[in-house]
């Protein structure tokens, strides 16, 4: 019988296989012709993929049932002795084998035509993980075939039929992929995220469910009851597809869940770290670690200046708009208040995300960057008091200014000093961009450039961002006359910048607790100690053994002023301690093998480190060179 | 003679029209069934049920001693089936029709379909959508009976035939099945054809059967009596099974099933002038026993 069915099918299709495989020539054709033209190749490509193979999939299932209409052709088939299910099944298979007649030819271009090598389509899909562009061309016709076909039992008319199925299935995936952003916002797991989306696979075999048992159960002959009983049968598979999602998603969420180190904070006396579960406090006289706040950021930025503590808070709406809104707790996690918000439409954040938040050295003020979703919005550099009030926003003056983020607070909190750039400024090759050094008075409003600095994204990441501590500052910025990165250092006080070291290219730099020394790692693995007081580098080594990936990351003081540095042996990592002298005075094995580039944080007498992929906190006594799990 | 369907308090409506209730039907095996009701009376809706292509909405099928669903397939093996408006894919030759249901029956008999075409002047190269009504009626029949099947459905198939045809389909082929010890199921509204070959007969009226009975017992039991009295004609015969009862001044008529010596004798009683017993053709039957 499927072989019948086969044959029936195929011959009655034959016209539309046919058109498509004039489709696939005239595609062939044109590829070749404009194979250098790579927006042409574009082109080309987005319309065979995203509009030629998906109308081609709707209309072949909307089409299923045509021919059983005409002339209740339907009724001789379910006449015939086979159940009318297994005709469902027949017809469906065999469209199938008829829609992948046309689409694999299709997917077998797209990686083997030169024009549409790997990469070159410029245009790519990523939606989960490895679910890339070419799945997608798999998947895709699938999913559209296989709705509208589940939709053409409804009626003889094929247009009627296919703008339905897409139009119902384009709705429900919405449907459910804010679901799944809403399960990813409660779990924060992306495996929930993938599970998700890869659930709304369920979607069209709901369809499919309900069609199949339309047809081998209702009356077929009563074109109301047929409807009526498909869409019954939909709404049951499709919340059962829901509740099975949610099931999913929360015992997923439960066992998937993904355990992240959102922000930390090390200060000489404490370690302030955000955990999905929670704000937690490591006070390293006591060895401790006490959660001090409920999960008080969602994903956002955390400053500390004073005793205050700010960060941003997200809240994900159903109605489909995610707000924000900037909050403030002493350290301890008391007094938590909202400082602004972004819900309020009278408010002047109504639709901003905050970014670059940063407390002033004294707790007193916090500053952030008001950034616009809407063009409607301008961005703005905003300050307001820890008790909420005067909230005042900077106008800077600089136009077509993307401000870049907030470096600090800078004369005794009297200044804010930022970086920003040109939006017309383009990224050269080796990733360098201007960026002008600001101050901005606080009181007059007034900003003034200290420098133009062309450097790398990371120049001035990690240790500098959103630090209360900005009386001095340390900048890399790029000499052209010396085809090097120079060190620099501003001095708030003076208001001087004083060239570090010049002698070949910094790559990373740590100011120490008392930001009275500054260590630097050059391109030729040398260790340097600038001292600011004394305006000339006091110390130099030359490294040898030591793993200085993503330099910046790669140093550390100690809170009585050694330096710690990482070294890997195989899948070994190390914490190497050294004097002031720059020698290794010992080294602590990290108590998890990793291969990544771990970085160190200091306070108290503990050095402590991420295991980045077990998302663990651990912390080593340099007292008694001792590690204790501290999360 | 066994048993080969039942059917048993079948119901269907269609919303909230309902189209019968509570029918009960058996079909014994090689026997000629005559399926007769006015149009509108559910004949087809019934056979559309028996084979399958729509649901009914209450009651219970049996075929051969095992209850069939709407869901059941391996019953309509044994089952040919003759609609009155043949539908086909309209794009198939008549020979790839023949081919593609010899894949549904496992008794497909390639020999038999040929000689058919052969015999019904079919080409197995005429494209379907070309044939007239009356070729698809045969192509239908071909189909039907390549099956060799062992319960035959007609849904009124003749009326589309020419004389010959109709002639050479209701005496060869179908007499020739039940003789062979298929059952037919010969819904029509052409009534007097079925005089020649039908054993029992079915009237669906109003939802309901309202006769079940072997032919010649009905013909047998049927009569039309015709009355002349002196004087005004009484109200009544006053007989039981009156299906028809006419008065015209000194004349009366009626058609009275089941008839027997009694009642005779008690209509003698009411002294008519003249009495005439007559028997009825089927269609008359047919009509009395719709009329009221």
């Amino acid at each position: 019988m499927f072989k019948r069915m086969l044959i029936k099918e195929w011959k009655e299709k034959s016209g539309l296989f046919v058109f498509a495989l004039v489709a696939l020539a005239v595609f062939v054709l044109a590829l070749s012709a404009y194979s250098k033209d790579k927006e042409t190749v574009d082109i080309l490509a987005s319309t065979a993929f995203l509009v030629f193979l998906p109308v081609f999939s709707i209309l072949l299932g909307a089409s299923g049932f045509f021919t059983e209409f005409q002339e209740d052709a339907w009724a001789y088939l379910f006449s015939r002795p086979v159940k009318k299910g297994n005709v469902w099944i027949a017809k469906y298979l065999s469209l199938l084998t008829l829609l992948y007649a046309v689409v694999l030819p299709f997917a077998f271009l797209a990686r083997l035509h030169p024009a549409l090598e790997s990469g070159a389509l410029s245009f790519s899909f990523r939606i989960v993980g490895d679910l890339s562009f070419g799945v997608l061309a798999y998947i895709l016709p699938l999913l559209l075939f296989t709705t509208a076909f589940s939709f053409s039992i409804l009626s003889e008319k094929v247009y009627i039929v296919a703008f339905l199925a897409a139009s119902t299935l384009i709705v429900l995936q919405i449907a459910v992929s804010w679901a799944g952003i809403l399960l990813f916002y409660r779990t924060w797991s992306y495996s929930v995220f993938s599970l998700v989306y890869l659930l709304s696979l369920l979607i069209p075999l709901s369809f499919a469910l309900a069609s199949l048992t339309t047809v081998s159960r209702a009356d077929f002959s009563q074109p109301r009851l047929r409807s009526w009983t498909f869409t019954k049968r939909s709404a049951i598979f499709i919340l059962a597809s829901i509740v099975l999602m949610a099931l999913i998603g929360f015992v997923g969420g439960k066992l998937l869940r993904e355990r992240y180190i959102y922000s930390l904070r090390a200060r000489i006396d404490a370690l302030y770290f955000v955990t999905e579960k929670g704000f937690f406090k490591f006070d390293p006289a006591e060895g401790r670690t006490r959660k001090i706040a409920k999960s008080p950021s969602s994903w956002g930025e955390i400053s500390m200046g004073g005793d205050k503590l700010a960060y941003v808070q997200y809240h994900l709406r159903v109605s489909g708009r995610d707000f924000a809104g900037l909050r403030i707790m002493n350290s301890d996690g008391t007094q938590e208040k909202p400082l602004v918000g972004t819900a309020n439409p009278e408010s002047p954040f109504y639709g901003v995300y905050f970014d670059s938040v940063c407390v002033s050295q004294g707790g007193g003020r916090v500053a952030f960057i008001a950034r616009n979703r809407r063009k409607a919005t301008p961005q703005g550099i905003w300050m307001i008091k820890s008790d909420g009030t005067g909230p005042r926003g900077y106008d800077l003056g600089i136009p077509d200014v993307y401000y870049d983020y907030i470096l600090g607070f800078g004369d005794s909190d009297r200044a804010l000093l930022l970086l920003c750039v040109a939006r017309a400024n383009a990224v050269d090759a080796q990733g360098r961009q201007v960026a002008r050094l600001l101050r901005l008075d606080l009181e007059s409003g007034k900003a003034e450039t200290l420098a133009e600095v062309r450097r790398t994204w990371f120049a001035f990441v990690p240790g500098e961002r959103g630090m209360s501590e900005a009386e001095r500052l340390a900048f890399i910025q790029y000499n052209e006359a010396t085809a090097r990165e120079h060190l620099a250092v501003y001095d708030s006080e003076t208001r001087e910048i004083t060239q570090v070291y010049a002698e070949e290219s910094v790559r990373g730099f740590r100011w120490n607790k008392a930001r009275d020394k500054l260590a630097f790692l050059t391109a030729g693995s040398r260790l340097g100690v600038y001292s600011p007081a004394e305006k000339q580098v006091v110390k130099m080594a030359e490294l040898k053994g030591y793993d200085l990936r993503w330099p910046s990351q790669a140093l550390e003081w100690t809170a009585d002023d050694r330096l710690i540095l990482r070294r890997l042996e195989g899948k070994t990592s190390s914490m190497c301690i050294l004097d002031a002298n720059l020698a290794e005075q010992k080294s602590i094995k990290l108590p998890f093998d990793t291969f990544y580039a771990s970085r160190f944080w200091s306070t108290g007498q503990y050095a402590v480190v991420e295991d980045t992929e077990k998302h663990e906190l651990w912390g080593a006594d340099l007292t008694t060179d001792k590690w204790v799990r501290i999360y | 003679m066994s048993e080969l369907l039942k059917i048993t308090g079948l119901g269907k409506s269609f919303g909230r029209h309902p189209v019968f209730e509570d029918l009960n039907l058996r079909l014994s095996e090689g026997k000629v069934y005559g399926l007769l009701g006015l149009n509108g009376e559910g004949k087809t809706t019934l056979i559309r049920i028996l084979m399958g292509v729509i649901p009914a909405c209450k009651g219970q099928i049996h075929y051969k001693d095992s209850e069939v669903f709407f869901r059941s397939a391996a019953y309509k093996e044994d089952v040919g089936y003759i609609p009155e408006d043949p539908f086909f894919f309209g794009w198939m030759k008549v020979g790839d029709l023949i081919e593609f249901n010899a894949g549904f029956y496992p008794r497909w008999d390639a020999h038999r379909a040929a000689d058919l075409l052969k015999r019904l002047s079919l080409d197995k190269k005429t494209r379907v959508k070309t044939l007239s009504r009356g070729m698809k009626l045969r192509l239908s029949m071909a189909v039907a009976l390549a099956a060799r099947p062992t319960l035959l459905l007609l849904d009124d198939p003749t009326s589309g035939l020419d004389v010959p045809t109709r002639h050479d389909f209701l005496q060869g082929i179908i007499r020739e099945l039940a003789d062979s010890g298929t059952t037919v199921l010969f819904s029509t509204h052409l009534v007097h054809e079925l005089e020649r070959i039908v054993d029992h007969l079915f009237i669906l009226h109003r939802g309901r059967i309202i006769l079940d009975e072997g032919y010649e017992a009905v013909k047998n039991s049927t009569r039309r009596v015709r009355l002349a009295f002196p004087g005004d004609a009484p109200q009544t015969l006053g007989v039981e099974g009156l299906l028809t009862e006419s008065r015209d001044g000194q004349r009366m008529e009626a058609v009275v099933y089941p008839w027997s010596e009694e009642k005779e004798k008690k209509i003698e009683g009411l002294s008519p002038l003249r009495l005439d017993v007559e028997p009825l053709t089927l269609e008359d039957i047919f009509r009395s026993f719709v009329a009221g």
